[in-house]
């Protein structure tokens, strides 16, 4: 498989994935850069055939995985002796215009982030960018199928869980009770 | 993704309106990955750690390999590394991955050995009477016995399952199945008041004389890479056998409440089991140990070049003789070669002769200008070189015996030498790409020496790389049934051959070892073997000392450490403290009296 190849097949559920595991969106696109790079360089020591697509996504999972555990690692001793600031606080002291949310975006994606982590990993891996469901079955190591139903799990509870909350009588027998 | 039931699910757009803020930017993601790729090709490309032969080692040990230090696996190995995916297995994997490493295997079962010693001692403490009823001792050890014969037969399936169902389960842990078995069962005979030598005894040798017939089917399997002779193997459970029989039947004796003339009867009898045990196992100890008390010496190696006098399979006969004939000359033996030159001279008279004995008798000097001169036609042996009507992978062995004799007589001039040189070297390059129809190996070890040998050596830094990727991936490595670490003579072939392995070896002298290599696994395959001496001593064994003796003279490759023994020897150490746990057992046992009623006490 060549590069250019593994990147646009890749670049969307790969970056999704790592999004999946808990890395915010700037460091999961680098953690994928760097092990599509890694995974490349390192293909002829894949004992399978690399040129399968199939065998390219695992392949990369591995070093996608070890990527995320390594930031993981270092993530968590720089939280334990670095101060951290809040994204929003960097928005504010930043000169860039401020960027219009619909609340209604921000809602859906709150959701998503709330769906459980089966579901989720595969909505983020499909529509970060169109990929097909052969690929992020390939990636996360299950059956096309398996990807399909978790997708169509996925999206009803999105939609249950926005209708629920955009109901306000919902809303207020859930308090009352 | 359908849309089968479009109001019950949230609709495709919306989402992907929601992610698009997290989408990267396709072009500056593939510059990134591109930049990173150059940045890792200035850094010296693939990661080198990675080599072939780690690659081929089991996942579970390549993982076990990963997590601990690599200064526990021993010097010939350090310089590989381990690297390997270790998030792919899961986390009872990577338990199990550690606990089968050799290593840490041998020290967890070190630990449950003194574990078991324990418990055998804590046994032996609770067995408080003297006397044994003759009917209870006849059921305990029926009892015991046929549980001793289940568990054996439980043993012997689970390792043919273990090597011949391709089940990667390391051997050393059938052998720790008797040592918790042996606990249970005297714990068991202690707690019912019974626990007497013979009993004990009697299940240890069962134990032990099975066992040494299963290790004499794993010393035929030949799976694994051990650097000893794995018939010790059968040597410790044999001489184990021995010492359990002696301590049986010495002890036992002189405690049984029969008459005086039975009880003469009885000793008479077991002195007579002693004696037939100490000879019958010891000699069996040394026939299946003849490898370690009777190793092919140089000197025999000496004898065997000198008195070489007639090559039995032809041309073949005379390369088994050339290898340790040209490593004894190599290491500055005096040899008195009248014998083998006679048998040459006769070799040659023959309608049947093959022109490649030419070479061995010129290596040796036994062949000299004048002899060559006057057998053969010069001018003729010029024209079987010069004009290139041969194809190149098939001429290097049709035209060696001719340049070596034109070269030998002083036939070629300075042009010729040249274009000798060019050609040498093209066809080494040819069998870089191609390496199928020919004995890779063995071609490129006479193209580098007959060019060194016209004077025109080959740029060994031109042909460093590949030739080392051609000898790391013609190392078989592969479990065939046969000795595994040797190299093999085609591509096509899976099994080591002896002399491909000696032509490699003589490579690595020119080109040095290659990373590739498990040099473990090659000192596995130049083993002694008792084979070795299997109606007289096989040529076999003596191509593979000197093939032993040549690797090990090499610069680079590093001295054996007691790692290294430890990480291939873990089915010797296991056997030898199970042998020394039957021992213990045995000997901790109380002789109880043998009393024809039972009594009280041994009531249970």
């Amino acid at each position: 498989m060549e590069i250019s190849e593994a990147i646009e097949r890749f670049r969307g559920p790969l970056t999704g994935l790592i999004v999946s595991w808990g890395a915010p969106i700037a460091d999961a696109s680098e953690l994928a850069q760097d092990s599509l790079a890694d995974a490349y360089m390192s293909r002829k020591q894949c004992v399978g055939d690399v040129t399968s697509p199939d065998v390219f996504a695992r392949w990369l999972r591995g070093f996608a995985r070890n990527k995320f555990r390594n930031w993981l690692r270092g993530h968590q001793r720089r939280k334990k002796y670095v101060a951290t600031i809040a994204s929003e606080a960097l928005e504010q002291m930043s000169d860039c215009e401020p960027v219009s949310v619909d609340p209604k975006l921000q809602q859906l994606r709150e959701e998503i982030d709330r769906l459980p982590a089966e579901q989720r990993q595969v909505i983020l891996m499909h529509y970060l960018e169109e990929t097909c469901v052969k690929d992020v079955a390939a990636l996360i190591g299950v059956t096309p199928k398996a990807v399909e139903g978790r997708l169509y799990q996925g999206r009803r509870r999105l939609k249950q869980r926005l209708e629920q909350l955009s109901d306000p009588g919902i809303v207020l027998r859930a308090l009352l009770l | 993704m359908s849309n089968e039931v479009p109001n019950q699910l949230m609709p495709e757009d919306d989402i992907r309106a929601a992610l698009r803020i997290m989408r990267p930017d396709a072009s500056e993601f593939a510059a990134a990955v591109h930049a990173k790729l150059r940045h890792l090709s200035q850094r010296g490309g693939d990661d080198p750690s990675l080599t072939r032969s780690t690659l081929d080692e089991p996942a579970w040990l390549r993982v076990a390999a990963s997590l601990l230090p690599v200064q526990v696996f021993g010097k010939s190995i350090a310089s590989k590394g381990a690297s390997v995916a270790i998030a792919q297995l899961s986390f009872g994997q990577k338990v199990l991955a550690i606990i089968a490493l050799p290593g840490v295997f041998v020290l967890l079962a070190s630990l449950v050995v003194i574990w078991a010693f324990l418990q055998l001692r804590k046994s032996v403490l609770r067995q408080t009477g003297d006397y044994i009823a003759t009917d209870q001792m006849m059921q305990a050890s029926q009892r015991i016995s046929s549980m001793a014969i289940g568990l054996n037969f439980a043993i012997l399936a689970g390792l043919l399952l273990s090597y011949f169902g391709g089940v990667q389960i390391p051997a050393a842990a059938f052998f720790l199945a008797p040592a918790f078995v042996l606990v249970i069962v005297v714990s068991q005979l202690a707690n019912e008041q019974l626990l007497d030598r013979r009993i004990v005894g009697s299940f240890c040798a069962v134990l032990l004389g099975f066992m040494g017939q299963v290790l004499v089917l794993m010393s035929l399997t030949a799976v694994g890479t051990p650097l000893l002779d794995q018939h010790l193997l059968n040597v410790i459970a044999l001489l184990g056998l021995v010492v359990v029989v002696v301590l049986l039947k010495t002890n036992a004796f002189g405690r049984s409440s029969q008459s005086l003339q039975n009880h003469r009867q009885q000793v008479r009898s077991n002195r007579l089991v002693v004696v037939f045990a100490l000879c019958g196992g010891l000699l069996a100890a040394a026939w299946f140990g003849r490898s370690y008390w009777q190793p092919v010496t140089t000197a025999e190696m000496q004898t065997y070049v000198e008195s070489f006098d007639k090559a039995k399979f032809g041309s073949s006969s005379w390369e088994d003789w050339s290898i340790p004939a040209r490593w004894l000359n190599a290491k500055g033996v005096e040899l008195e070669l009248e014998r083998p030159k006679r048998a040459l001279a006769t070799s040659i008279d023959q309608k049947t002769f093959v022109p490649s004995i030419v070479n061995y008798g010129i290596d040796m000097g036994i062949l000299g200008p004048a002899e060559l001169s006057r057998r053969f036609d010069l001018d003729f042996v010029k024209r079987t070189v010069f004009p290139k009507y041969q194809t190149p992978h098939t001429r290097i062995g049709v035209i060696e015996p001719s340049i070596r004799v034109l070269n030998s007589v002083g036939a070629l001039n300075d042009a010729e030498r040249n274009e000798l040189g060019r050609e040498l070297d093209s066809m080494l390059w040819e069998l870089k790409s191609n390496r199928v129809m020919t004995s890779p190996i063995r071609a490129a070890r006479q193209i580098v020496e007959l060019a060194s040998e016209i004077d025109r050596p080959i740029d060994t830094e031109k042909h460093r790389e590949w030739i080392h990727e051609m000898l790391g991936s013609l190392q078989s490595v592969e479990s065939s049934g046969r000795r595994k670490g040797g190299f093999v003579a085609y591509p096509q072939v899976a099994a080591s051959d002896h002399r491909a392995t000696n032509d490699a070896v003589l490579l690595m002298e020119t080109f040095g070892v290659p990373e590739s290599v498990d040099l473990l696994a090659l000192r596995s395959y130049l083993r002694p073997a008792l084979s070795d001496r299997f109606r007289g001593l096989q040529p076999r064994a003596l191509v593979r000392k000197a093939t032993q003796e040549r690797l090990e003279s090499l610069p680079d490759v590093p001295g054996l450490s007691w790692t290294d023994y430890v990480r291939c020897e873990h089915n010797l150490i296991m056997v030898s403290l199970l042998v020394l746990l039957c021992i213990y057992a045995t000997l901790a046992a109380p002789a109880l009296t043998q009393s024809p009623v039972q009594t009280e006490v041994n009531a249970p």
